[in-house]
C-alpha cells in the first residue's frame, strides 16, 4: 500500500508542474513590439515621398559633382541647358534613349547616399532602373509618379511648326495652246491667251511640223526653225525653246496680256502642216485662275492656203448645247464633220460667215454620244485638183480566156468597142472590150491617190487542149507601178481573148508579185475578175509554180498529178480541183502576202451557182467581198466602188496633194469656233485639297525610242494619297490619224477607250486628235499603262510616237504635324516645309514653287519623352 | 484521526506550492506586460508627434507665405523646397508657439538641417539632454537647389 501511494503522489506532482511550466512558457513567449507596424509603414512612406520629391524637383546642376554627371558634362553630352532639367527628367531621358547604364549610375549616385537603414528602388514601366538591395520583405512603400521630360540633346524650349498644303501657287504658271492632229495646209496661226502677267519666264514649243518655218509672235518675227533639227521626224516632235530670260529675251517681250497670235509661216510651198504639238508660255503672275465654267470653246486655227484641218475636242460633261461659227473664204468646196456626221458643205467661193445653231446641230448629232468623249472634227477642202496620198498595192487580174470574146449576155461573139463608144455598156459589147475599159477606169481611180500602185495580170490558159499538162495561165503581166500610161498601154496592147481559165495560177502569180514588190507597210489587194469557171489545175507541190494542167473529162482523173477531171457546167468546162486550187491559193495570198482578195463575176457567170460558190469562197478566204453582175453598168459600178473603197481606206496622209494650177488664197479666219455648253462632271473638292498638273516622261523613256506598231506604251503610277481628276494622252500622229488608245490598270486587262474606227473605216473624212482624253474612272491606284497609236484605217496601223506622254491633273491633301524644337520660328517653319515636301515628294513630283504652304509655329515647346510611370519603392534593410 | 490528518498531507503541500508559484509568475508577468504596453503606446505617440513635427517641413502651411504675425498652420516649404525665410520665422515665432502650432505640447523637439557633408545648415528647438524618451527621424529635402537632410528629434525628460 505504501508503495502504491508514493507512485500516485509522484505522478500528480509531475502533472501539476508540467501545467505550471507550460503556462509560464506561454507567457514568456509572447513578445511585445516597441512600435505598431503601421507606424513603421508610415515611416517608409515618408521616405518614399521624400525621395520621389527629391528626384522630381532637384536640378541636375545641383548634383554636377557626381562622377557620372561630371563625365557627361565633360564629353559634351550634357549641355548647360540640360543642367536645368530635373534629375528624374535626366534619368528618364537616358533610360528612354536606351542609355540605361547612365540612367542607373546617376540614380545610384544619388540614392545610395541618402539612407543607411532603408533599401530604395526606382522602376519605370515594370523595369528596374536601380535597386540598392534585394527585396526580402513584404512591407514595401511605393510611391508613383507619371512624368515626362526633355529629350536629351534637344532644346529645352523653342519653336515648333507644322505645315499643310493650302493652295496652288499662282506666282509661276504656264499657258498652253494646242494644235490639232493635223493643221494645214499653209501658213498657220493659233491663239494663246495670257492673263495679266509680271514677266515671261519662257516660251517653248513642241511641233511635229511638215517643213521649215518662221515663227511670228504677235506679228513679230521670232526666229526660223528647221524641221528635224530638234528631235523631230516621222511621228516625232521637234522641241524648241523660243525664248527665256537669257535666250532671245526680245522674243519673250512680244507677248502681251490677252490673246496672242502664234504664227507658223512656212518657207516652202509643200508640206505646210503641223501634225500635232503645242506652244507653252511660262510666266509670273499674281492673277488667280478662274473657276470651272460650264461653257467651253474650241477655237479653229487660222489657215492661209488650203483649209485642211484634222482635230478634236473634248466635252468634260454632259453636252447641253452646241453652236458652230465658221468664218472662211474658200475657192473650193468646204465641209465640216463632227464625229462621223457631216454638218456643213458649201461650195460658195465668197467670204462666208456661217452660224450653225444648236437647233440644227441637235437634230443632226446625238449629244449623249458626244459627251465625255474625244470627238474628232474635220474641216476640209474638196476640189478636183486635190489628191490624197495612198499606200495601196493592187494586183488587177483580168480573165482573157476565149469566152471573153463573147457578148456580155450570151455565148455569141460580141462587138469590139472602144471606151468612148456610147454603146460600150450595151450587152452586145465584147466582154474583153468592157473589161479593158473598166480596168482603165479602175486604174484611174486608184492612181489618183499619190503613192498607190497597180500591177496587172491577164490570165487564161494555153495551150487550151484537153488534156494538157503544161498550161501557162499568165498571158501578160505588169509589175506594180504608178505609171498609169504604161499600165493602160499594157491593157490596150496585150489583152485579147484566148485559152482556158487558169484562176489558181493567176492568183499565185499575184501573190508572188506582192511578196516580191510590196512590203509590210503597204496595203495589198488582189482583184480577181472572171467570166468563166476554173478549169486549169495547179501544182500541188510547188506553191509558186503557175504552170497548170487541164485534166481529162470525168470520170478520168489520172491525167493531172493529184487527180481532177473536167465536166460541163453553165456553158463552160469546170474542174472541181481547179476551183479548190483557186480557193487554196486565195487563202495563201491572204496569209502569206497579207492581201485582201475581192472577186468579180463578169457576165452570165453571175447566174451560175457553181461559179458563184467558187468566187465567194475565194473572196471569203481572202477576207474580201464577192461581186457579180451580167449588166455592164452594174459592173462599172462594182469596179468603181472597189477602187474608191481601196483609195479611201488606204489614204495615208492628211496632206493635200495639189496637181495643176490652184487658187491658194483660201483662209480660215481665227474667229471661227465651236462653243459647247455642258453640265460638268463635278469631282467635289475636299477641304484642304489642292490641284496640280503633271506630265509623265515621254514614252520613249518607258518603251524605247522606236516607233512601235501598232501602238506605243507608257505608264504612270498613282499614289493612294492623290486623286486623279483629269488625264489626257498626247499623240504625235504626223500626217496619220491617232486612232487608238488602250489603258491597263490593276485589272491587268487592256481596255480600248478610244477607237477612231467607231466613227467609220474611211479616216480621210474624220478628225484626228492630238490629245485623247483618258477617263479617270479607268485610272486606279498603282501602275496605269496606256498604249496609243496611229493609223490610216482600222486595219492599217502606222505606230505610236516615242514623244507621246500623259498629262494629268491631280488633287491632294497633305500636312505634317509638329516636328522638332528649334531656336527660331523661321527654322521651325523651314523644317515643317521640308518635311512636307519630303512626304509629298514620295508620291508626286513636287516643288515649293507649285503650292503655298501654310505653316504655324508655336514657341516655348519642350521636346518630351514619356509620359511614363516611375515608382519609388522603399523597404527596411 | 486518519481523515483529518490527510488535509495536511504532503500532496496538499506540493499542490499549494505549485499553485502559488504559478500565480506569482503570472502576477510578475502581468506587471511586465502592462509596462511594455504602456511604453509602446508612449513610443507610438511620440512617433506620431515626430511625424507631425517632420511633416511641417514638407508642406507650405497657411497662409502659403506666412510670417510670424499671420501664421495659422506651420509649413516650411514652397515650390517643393525648404524656404529659408520660413525657417528663420521659426525663431520669431518662438519655441513654445511652434510646439503649439505643430501640436507636440507634451514633448520637446529639435530640428537640424544639414548638408551632404553633415554640416549644419539650420537648427531649432531644444537639444536633447538627459532625455528619458527620445525618437528621431531623418528626412530628405531640397534647400536652395541642393540636397538637405533634416533631423527631427522628439524627446521628453
Amino acid at each position: 500500500m505504501v508503495n502504491m501511494k508514493g507512485i500516485v503522489f509522484t505522478t500528480d506532482v509531475i502533472i501539476g508542474l508540467s501545467f505550471a511550466i507550460i503556462i509560464i512558457l506561454a507567457f514568456i513567449s509572447v513578445e511585445f513590439e516597441s512600435t505598431f507596424p503601421e507606424k513603421r509603414y508610415e515611416r517608409l512612406n515618408y521616405v518614399a515621398d521624400d525621395i520621389l520629391n527629391l528626384l522630381s524637383y532637384l536640378k541636375v546642376r545641383s548634383i554636377q559633382d557626381r562622377p557620372t554627371i561630371q563625365t557627361l558634362i565633360q564629353n559634351g553630352t550634357l549641355k548647360d541647358e540640360d543642367l536645368n532639367k530635373t534629375v528624374l527628367d535626366l534619368i528618364g531621358s537616358f533610360w528612354y534613349a536606351d542609355n540605361r547604364t547612365l540612367a542607373e549610375n546617376i540614380t545610384k549616385e544619388i540614392l545610395e547616399e541618402l539612407y543607411d537603414d532603408f533599401c530604395i528602388s526606382l522602376t519605370t514601366s515594370n523595369e528596374s532602373i536601380y535597386s540598392s538591395c534585394g527585396i526580402n520583405t513584404q512591407d514595401i512603400a511605393v510611391r508613383a509618379k507619371i512624368d515626362s521630360g526633355y529629350e536629351l540633346g534637344r532644346p529645352v524650349s523653342g519653336h515648333i511648326a507644322r505645315a499643310f498644303l493650302s493652295s496652288i501657287k499662282r506666282k509661276t504658271t504656264s499657258s498652253y495652246s494646242y494644235f490639232g492632229g493635223y493643221v494645214g495646209d499653209g501658213n498657220l496661226s493659233i491663239i494663246l491667251t495670257l492673263p495679266s502677267f509680271e514677266a515671261i519666264e519662257e516660251a517653248y514649243m513642241e511641233l511635229d511640223v511638215g517643213n521649215n518655218f518662221t515663227l511670228y509672235i504677235n506679228g513679230n518675227s521670232s526666229g526660223s526653225y528647221i524641221k528635224g533639227i530638234a528631235g523631230g521626224g516621222n511621228l516625232r516632235s521637234d522641241k524648241w525653246t523660243v525664248c527665256n530670260t537669257t535666250f532671245n529675251p526680245l522674243y519673250c517681250s512680244y507677248f502681251k496680256t490677252g490673246n496672242n497670235t502664234i504664227g507658223i509661216y512656212f518657207n516652202n510651198i509643200t508640206d505646210n502642216y503641223v501634225g500635232g504639238g503645242y506652244f507653252k508660255v511660262k510666266y509670273n503672275t499674281s492673277e488667280m485662275g478662274s473657276e470651272q465654267e460650264n461653257i467651253d470653246t474650241y477655237i479653229f486655227p487660222n489657215i492661209n492656203g488650203f483649209i485642211n484641218l484634222f482635230s478634236s475636242f473634248y466635252i468634260p460633261g454632259d453636252l447641253n448645247k452646241l453652236d458652230v461659227h465658221l468664218h472662211y473664204k474658200n475657192n473650193y468646196t468646204t465641209y465640216l464633220t463632227i464625229g462621223n456626221t457631216e454638218l456643213y458643205r458649201n461650195n460658195d467661193t465668197n467670204e462666208q460667215i456661217v452660224d450653225i445653231t444648236n437647233t440644227t446641230l441637235s437634230s443632226l448629232l446625238d449629244y449623249q454620244n458626244l459627251s465625255r468623249k474625244t470627238i474628232p472634227i474635220r474641216l476640209g477642202t474638196e476640189a478636183y485638183f486635190t489628191a490624197m496620198r495612198g499606200n495601196a498595192d493592187v494586183i488587177l487580174l483580168t480573165d482573157v480566156s476565149g469566152s471573153m470574146n463573147w457578148r456580155l449576155d450570151s455565148s455569141s461573139t460580141g462587138t469590139t468597142r472602144d471606151c468612148d463608144n456610147p454603146n460600150l455598156y450595151s450587152p452586145s459589147t465584147k466582154r474583153i472590150s468592157l473589161a479593158k475599159c473598166l480596168d482603165k477606169e479602175f486604174l484611174d481611180i486608184i492612181l489618183n491617190a499619190t503613192g498607190n500602185r497597180v500591177g496587172l495580170i491577164a490570165y487564161s490558159g494555153k495551150p487550151n487542149w484537153i488534156p494538157s499538162s503544161n498550161v501557162q495561165p499568165i498571158r501578160s503581166s505588169h509589175d506594180l507601178s504608178s505609171d498609169q500610161a504604161s499600165l493602160e498601154d499594157q491593157i490596150e496592147d496585150d489583152y485579147y481573148p484566148d485559152g482556158a481559165t487558169g484562176l489558181c495560177g493567176a492568183i499565185r502569180q499575184a501573190r508572188a508579185m506582192l511578196e516580191q514588190q510590196s512590203n509590210a507597210s503597204r496595203q495589198k489587194y488582189i482583184i480577181v475578175m472572171t467570166d468563166g469557171l476554173a478549169n486549169v489545175q495547179c501544182d500541188l507541190v510547188n506553191e509558186y509554180n503557175t504552170i497548170g494542167c487541164i485534166p481529162r473529162f470525168c470520170p478520168n482523173t489520172d491525167y493531172c498529178t493529184g487527180g481532177g477531171c473536167l465536166y460541163s457546167q453553165c456553158g463552160d468546162y469546170v474542174s472541181d480541183r481547179a476551183s479548190e486550187d483557186a480557193v487554196n491559193d486565195s487563202c495563201r495570198a491572204y496569209v502569206s502576202a497579207d492581201a485582201i482578195i475581192h472577186t468579180i463575176g463578169f457576165g452570165p457567170v453571175a447566174n451560175c451557182p457553181l461559179a458563184n460558190t467558187t468566187l465567194l469562197d475565194i473572196a471569203n478566204c481572202g477576207n474580201g467581198e464577192y461581186y457579180a453582175s451580167g449588166n455592164a453598168t452594174e459592173l462599172q459600178e462594182i469596179y468603181r466602188n472597189i477602187a474608191e473603197e481601196i483609195v479611201n481606206i488606204t489614204f495615208t496622209a492628211q496632206k493635200i496633194e495639189v496637181s495643176g494650177e490652184a487658187a491658194m488664197d483660201n483662209i480660215l479666219y481665227p474667229d471661227s469656233f465651236i462653243q459647247f455648253n455642258y453640265t460638268p462632271i463635278v469631282i467635289p473638292y475636299e477641304y484642304g485639297e489642292i490641284s496640280l498638273t503633271r506630265e509623265t516622261e515621254r514614252f520613249k523613256v518607258f518603251s524605247g525610242d522606236d516607233i512601235d506598231i501598232p501602238d506605243k506604251e507608257g505608264w504612270f503610277n498613282v499614289s493612294e494619297h492623290i486623286k486623279i481628276v483629269d488625264a489626257k494622252v498626247t499623240s504625235y500622229s504626223s500626217e496619220f490619224w491617232t486612232d487608238r488608245l488602250y489603258v491597263k490598270n490593276s485589272t491587268e486587262q487592256w481596255d480600248r477607250i478610244y477607237w477612231l474606227g467607231d466613227y467609220g473605216d474611211i479616216y480621210i473624212v474624220l478628225g484626228d486628235p492630238f490629245i485623247v482624253q483618258l477617263p479617270v474612272n479607268y485610272i486606279d491606284v498603282g501602275n496605269n499603262s496606256v498604249r496609243i497609236g496611229t493609223g490610216t484605217s482600222p486595219t492599217n496601223a502606222t505606230g505610236g510616237s516615242p514623244d507621246d506622254r500623259i498629262i494629268y491633273s491631280l488633287r491632294l491633301k497633305e500636312s505634317v504635324g509638329y516636328g522638332g524644337v528649334f531656336n527660331s520660328s523661321e527654322i521651325a517653319l523651314d523644317d515643317a516645309r521640308q518635311r512636307l515636301i519630303d512626304k509629298v515628294g514620295d508620291y508626286v513630283d513636287f516643288d515649293l514653287e507649285d503650292v503655298d504652304i501654310e505653316s504655324k509655329s508655336v514657341s516655348g515647346i519642350r521636346w518630351l519623352w514619356g509620359p511614363s510611370l516611375f515608382n519609388i519603392m522603399v523597404w527596411e534593410k | 484521526m486518519s481523515a483529518k490528518g490527510q488535509i495536511f498531507s504532503i500532496d496538499f503541500l506540493v499542490a499549494c506550492t505549485i499553485f502559488l508559484i504559478t500565480v506569482t509568475i503570472l502576477y510578475v508577468y502581468w506587471g511586465y506586460t502592462t509596462i511594455q504596453i504602456e511604453e509602446t503606446r508612449f513610443t507610438n505617440d511620440m512617433t506620431d508627434k515626430l511625424n507631425l513635427a517632420s511633416q511641417v517641413w514638407f508642406k507650405e502651411g497657411t497662409p502659403i507665405y506666412w510670417d510670424s504675425s499671420n501664421v495659422i498652420e506651420l509649413g516650411l516649404q514652397n515650390n517643393h523646397e525648404f524656404n529659408e525665410t520660413k525657417m528663420n520665422n521659426l525663431n520669431s515665432i518662438g519655441y513654445q508657439r511652434v510646439m503649439t502650432l505643430v501640436g507636440i505640447l507634451s514633448y520637446n523637439f529639435y530640428y537640424r538641417l544639414y548638408d551632404e557633408n553633415n554640416s549644419t545648415l539650420f537648427e531649432f528647438g531644444l537639444t536633447p539632454s538627459n532625455s528619458k524618451n527620445l525618437v528621431r527621424s531623418k528626412r530628405v529635402g531640397i534647400l536652395n537647389g541642393s540636397i538637405a537632410f533634416l533631423e527631427v528629434v522628439l524627446w521628453s525628460i
